[in-house]
């Protein structure tokens, strides 16, 4: 198991945006979905992205991601420019560096959690780390489920699934956004602490997506968005200093 | 990637079936044919054998008996040559209880080594007297051995005795009776030499070339070289019969490809989020895209493979089938050869996988963002939908020509531009169908609440409505089409037949009176609707001898057609070979001592005499007598039975019997079984297509689960959502049902026309059946009702909390 050393004085950059924009429309509809974000995600760290419905967190995620191209601005993911990469070479982009846990509707219905968690490595021909495939199993307690389909797990489980399809490859950047939006408070815990785990034990730099001041409580950092721009950052957040900070920008 | 493929396989099995039927239908089809065909091939081989078994040489193309008789001896001459006997065939007409009929004459060959017929009981004839016949044609006749049979040779009539029954035997050689080959040369004209044939004991080659040319025009081969050419011959006949049920087969498969690409483009767009989820976790474009083409191949070949067991197995119920109402059609054994396995198995796992190709092309490119977003949230409103506008014109515009080229009885370029424009049609129906809705709406917002939404929902997404209404469409348009097609065919064959044959039968002497109580006679025939004597009188027509008889309203209701309908009494109806007279000429008609100018008119099928109205001919004088009666048969009388019922009466007072009768029977007969197996082998195409229809609605309602439930939440009641789907589906039936028969009655035009072109003179106009249409329509309407019975169930039963959440 890699343990990493406590963060040190100057973290390493995982991704980072530079002026991102990204508007819908044209003419009088048009809407700026971000207006000009900077912002650097540092690795091996949790970060938390925040904002009111329509503020744009998770556009910004999309873009992140290489899951949508923004309008004007750079994304740098490691030393890879995003904006300047054809459909194909994002998609192998997102294959080989980017992990994602979605809301819902993470796993296919058809493939058993096995098969969904390998999917990834399935689609880019590649041979799963069998050793590592046993450690998240181990970790993630979904040795009793593997067989089976998304239909006869829970909604933990098939989170804990969804986190493990996002590991497996080893990826530069976890994205889970809202991933515990459809859960109950204890499924809820134990998703965020897998994540947090993740983070702490295996040096995953993990960023997510959340409306919710208690999951983002979990985070290393927290950045708040507010109309397409980041509003402010909270290191080493608690959910009275989220509440705060989300009452200062009138959230 | 393969673990996707086959888990959604195994997944969504059920949603392929449609596909999958589909195919196999379509490739059954094919093999069935080609099995069958095969085996009537072989079997046609075999029978060339048979009758030529005993032969090894073999001339042709002598000029007459006279040669095959020299020829015959110079072989004899030939020490190798051990027997010679000359083929021959005849027709003549045989007496039987139920009247006169035309049979096939065969020979028996005088040497026992060469002849080929098998005796089922009593023996081959040799003797003057003597006949043989084949079992079936016995058996339909109620003639047994021992019976006599009177056979018309030449002027006379002679009596023989049947010797023998001989088998059914399939073949060029085939015959109704046999006589004797020596009996053939006393019969005068009746008869002609088919061909000679020689056993030899050496060599047949050597033989043959010593032999050949030796009597000047006649060419002589080895009877295996022979054989050859007449196998080709005899097969060349089913060679066209199976390339035109092909022609069925190609229109199953072609329809067969519209229900396979519909069914896919709903399926993909069922599983729309989990083909952009894989995109999300990094399948590229080409990998969906070929998970689908994959999906396709399998599909294909699992129902390829399932078409050739049922195909074989039909082929197998026909061969039966064949055996029991045909016994006398050779078939040989049903094997599959690789040629007739391959190019379906080929073919239909072609057409799914080319059929899958664009809804896999349009799967690739979902974005990864739906995943990730409601659903409906993405609208495509792109390139494609101008491209298909254009492909769509494209495609009308190659078939258009193509339909155009047939129109010069060009076929293949009429059937290739059907399909041409049917696709571009197809294309279309995102933009027609929605437009002929909107049309429909009135009528919809009627029923109220559910009526304005099902108006609005099968609006609001064209290329979904459209792809419901395509399998109707289709089905609809086949239908139309052969219905309309028919109709306008035999209805043009009836007004051909009324032209050519205004009366059914005539009976009249060849001169003078008609005898006493004629009339009264044939009225009291059975199947005779109306049997009436028409006056006449001896007349100069034109400076020619002739009778001209008198019409009057009776005798005008008898006449079938109009050509009779508007004689004016200033008008005389000859037949076109009289005189020297042109229609619209004047000419004189002098009778007695009255001379009356006429106008002329042809018609055919009237008798010799000339006709004048009633009134015309009582002015012509006093003196007419009955000169011929004219009959008409009551509809679906048994024709046969008829005529040979008129012809005793006929022949027992002496008079001429002509008439249109027998020939429209027969034409009649030919046209509905044509036209019944056009509909049989489209039934098969329209078949595929209601499949389609029920699969394309079903799946279009399951796809709305969340907002069918939404609108329940909205309070929209159960029995609300129920008649919503069924509004929407008599919607999308009715309208493709109307566009269907609009365009089936546009192929149909176009087919008649393409098809009738040297058959008839002039080409037949559209006859549109409106019962056969309404059925039609009705029927279309009610598929689509039925087919959402089940689905809106499903629908209405569902609750609106757990649709809301359902992916």
């Amino acid at each position: 198991m890699t343990v990493l050393d406590p963060p040190t004085t100057i973290p390493a950059i995982a991704a980072r945006a530079t002026g991102l924009t990204k508007t819908y429309g044209s003419g009088e509809a048009k809407v700026h979905a971000l207006a000009g974000v900077d912002l650097t995600i540092e690795t091996a760290r949790f970060t938390a992205i925040m904002g009111p419905s329509g503020s744009g967190k998770s556009t910004l995620m999309h873009c992140l991601a290489g899951l949508d191209q923004a309008t004007s601005g750079q994304v740098q993911v490691g030393d890879l420019m995003l904006s300047s990469l054809s459909d194909n070479e994002l998609t192998r982009f997102r294959r080989r560096h980017v992990g994602f846990v979605f809301q819902a509707f993470n796993l296919l219905p058809m493939l058993t959690a096995k098969q969904n968690i390998l999917l990834p490595l399935d689609l880019a021909g590649l041979d799963p780390d069998w050793a590592w495939f046993d450690e998240l199993i181990e970790v993630l307690g979904l040795g009793e489920r593997l067989g089976h389909r998304p239909s006869q797990l829970s909604g933990g489980q098939q989170q804990r699934v969804a986190i493990a399809r996002a590991l497996m490859s080893r990826p530069a950047i976890v994205f889970a956004d809202e991933p515990t939006g459809n859960l109950d408070s204890r499924s809820s815990a134990e998703v965020l602490g897998f994540l947090r785990r993740s983070v702490r034990e295996l040096g995953q730099t993990t960023v997510m997506v959340t409306h919710e001041p208690s999951a983002a409580a979990y985070a290393d950092r927290v950045v708040l968005i507010a109309d397409g721009r980041v509003a402010t950052q909270i290191d080493n957040p608690t959910q009275d200093s989220i509440l705060d900070a989300l009452r200062r920008i009138g959230g | 990637m393969r673990s996707v493929i086959l888990a959604s396989m195994r997944t969504y099995a059920r949603r392929y079936v449609a596909a999958l039927v589909a195919v196999l239908i379509a490739t059954g089809f094919i093999v069935a044919i080609n099995v069958l065909s095969a085996a009537a091939r072989e079997g046609a081989n075999e029978t060339v054998g048979k009758q030529y078994r005993g032969a090894d040489v073999a001339a042709t193309d002598a000029n007459g008996p006279r040669q095959y008789a020299q020829l015959r001896k110079r072989a004899l001459a030939d020490p190798d040559v051990t027997a010679a006997a000359v083929n021959w065939r005849g027709w003549t007409e045989a007496t039987l209880s139920r009247g006169a009929q035309m049979v096939s004459l065969g020979s028996v060959a005088t040497d026992r080594s060469l002849r080929w017929q098998a005796t089922r009981s009593g023996r081959l004839p040799t003797g003057g007297g003597e006949i043989a016949m084949s079992s079936s044609w016995a058996r339909r006749h109620h003639v047994g051995l021992n019976d006599s049979l009177t056979l018309d040779i030449g002027a006379r009539s002679r009596t023989f005795t049947v010797s023998g029954i001989v088998d059914d035997q399939d073949g060029p050689l085939r015959s109704v009776l046999y006589l004797p080959e020596r009996a053939f040369p006393g019969l005068g004209d009746v008869g002609e030499p088919v061909d000679e044939v020689f056993a030899v004991s050496g060599d047949p080659a050597a033989v043959a070339s010593r032999l050949d040319h030796a009597t000047s025009g006649v060419s002589v081969s080895t009877a295996e070289a022979y054989e050859r050419t007449l196998r080709l011959q005899a097969t060349n006949g089913i060679d066209i019969f199976q390339k035109l049920i092909l022609v069925f087969a190609a229109i199953s498969l072609f329809v067969g490809a519209l229900v396979i690409a519909n069914t896919f483009t709903i399926l993909l767009a069922q599983r729309a989020r989990d083909l952009a989820l894989l995109r999300c976790v990094g399948a590229v474009r080409a990998q969906v895209a070929r998970s689908v083409v994959v999906e396709g191949l399998m599909i294909g070949a699992v129902g390829a493979a399932a078409g050739v067991v049922v195909g074989y197995l039909v082929a197998l119920g026909g061969k039966a089938a064949i055996a029991h109402w045909s016994p006398s059609t050779p078939m040989g054994g049903t094997s599959l050869t690789p040629g007739s396995l391959l190019l379906p198995v080929l073919l239909g796992i072609v057409v799914t996988v080319a059929a899958s190709y664009v809804p896999a092309r349009r799967a690739g490119a979902q974005s990864p963002l739906a995943a990730l977003q409601p659903q409906d949230a993405v609208k495509v409103r792109t390139r494609a939908g101008a491209l298909r506008l254009v492909m769509a014109v494209g495609f009308l515009l190659v078939g258009a020509a193509g339909l155009l080229v047939g129109l010069q009885s060009v076929l293949v370029a009429g059937l290739v531009g059907g399909m041409f424009s049917f696709v571009g049609v197809l294309l279309l129906t995102p933009v027609l169908v929605p437009a002929a809705i909107r049309l429909a709406g009135p009528l919809a917002r009627r029923a109220g609440v559910p009526g304005r939404l099902a108006h609005g929902n099968s609006l609001r997404n064209p290329r979904r409505t459209a792809a419901t209404s395509t399998a109707l469409l289709i089905g609809v348009t086949l239908i139309t089409a052969v219905v309309v097609g028919s109709a306008s065919i035999s209805n043009k064959v009836n007004t051909s037949l009324d032209d050519n044959h205004p009366v059914d039968l005539i009976a009249a002497p060849s001169k003078g009176a008609l005898p006493h109580g004629v009339g009264a006679k044939l009225a009291a025939v059975d199947g005779v609707s109306q049997a009436i004597e028409l006056p006449g009188i001896d007349a100069r027509v034109g400076g020619q001898e002739m009778a001209v008889l008198g019409v009057d309203k009776a005798a005008r209701a008898l006449v079938r057609g109009n050509v009779l309908r508007d004689l004016g009494p200033d008008d005389v109806v000859v037949s076109g070979g009289t005189g020297n007279v042109a229609p619209g000429d004047t000419t004189t008609v002098k009778a007695g001592r009255t001379i009356h100018e006429l106008t002329v008119r042809y018609a055919a099928g009237l008798g010799d005499a000339a006709i004048v109205s009633r009134s015309t001919l009582d002015a012509m004088g006093t003196a007419t007598t009955p000169r011929a009666a004219w009959v008409r048969a009551t509809d679906g009388a048994d024709a046969g039975a008829v005529t040979a019922d008129v012809a005793s009466i006929a022949k027992s007072s002496d008079l001429d019997l002509t008439g249109g009768l027998p020939e429209r029977a027969d034409i009649l007969k030919l046209l509905a079984i044509v036209l019944a197996v056009t509909v049989g082998f489209l039934a098969i195409a329209v078949l595929i297509a209601l499949i389609g229809v029920s699969n394309t609605l079903s799946l279009s309602v399951l796809e709305r689960v969340r907002e069918n439930s939404l609108l329940r939440a909205l309070g929209l009641e159960r029995s609300g959502l129920r008649a919503m789907l069924a509004i929407e589906a008599l919607l999308m039936a009715g309208v493709s049902a109307v566009l269907g028969i609009g365009l089936g009655s546009l192929y149909a035009w176009f087919g008649v026309k393409t098809l009738a072109d040297g058959i008839f003179e002039s080409a037949p106009d559209l006859t549109v059946p409106w019962v056969q249409v309404g059925v039609i329509f009705l029927v279309a309407a009610a598929s689509g009702l039925v087919a959402c019975v089940l689905p809106a169930r499903q629908a209405a039963r569902i609750a609106p909390a757990a649709g809301l959440v359902a992916d």
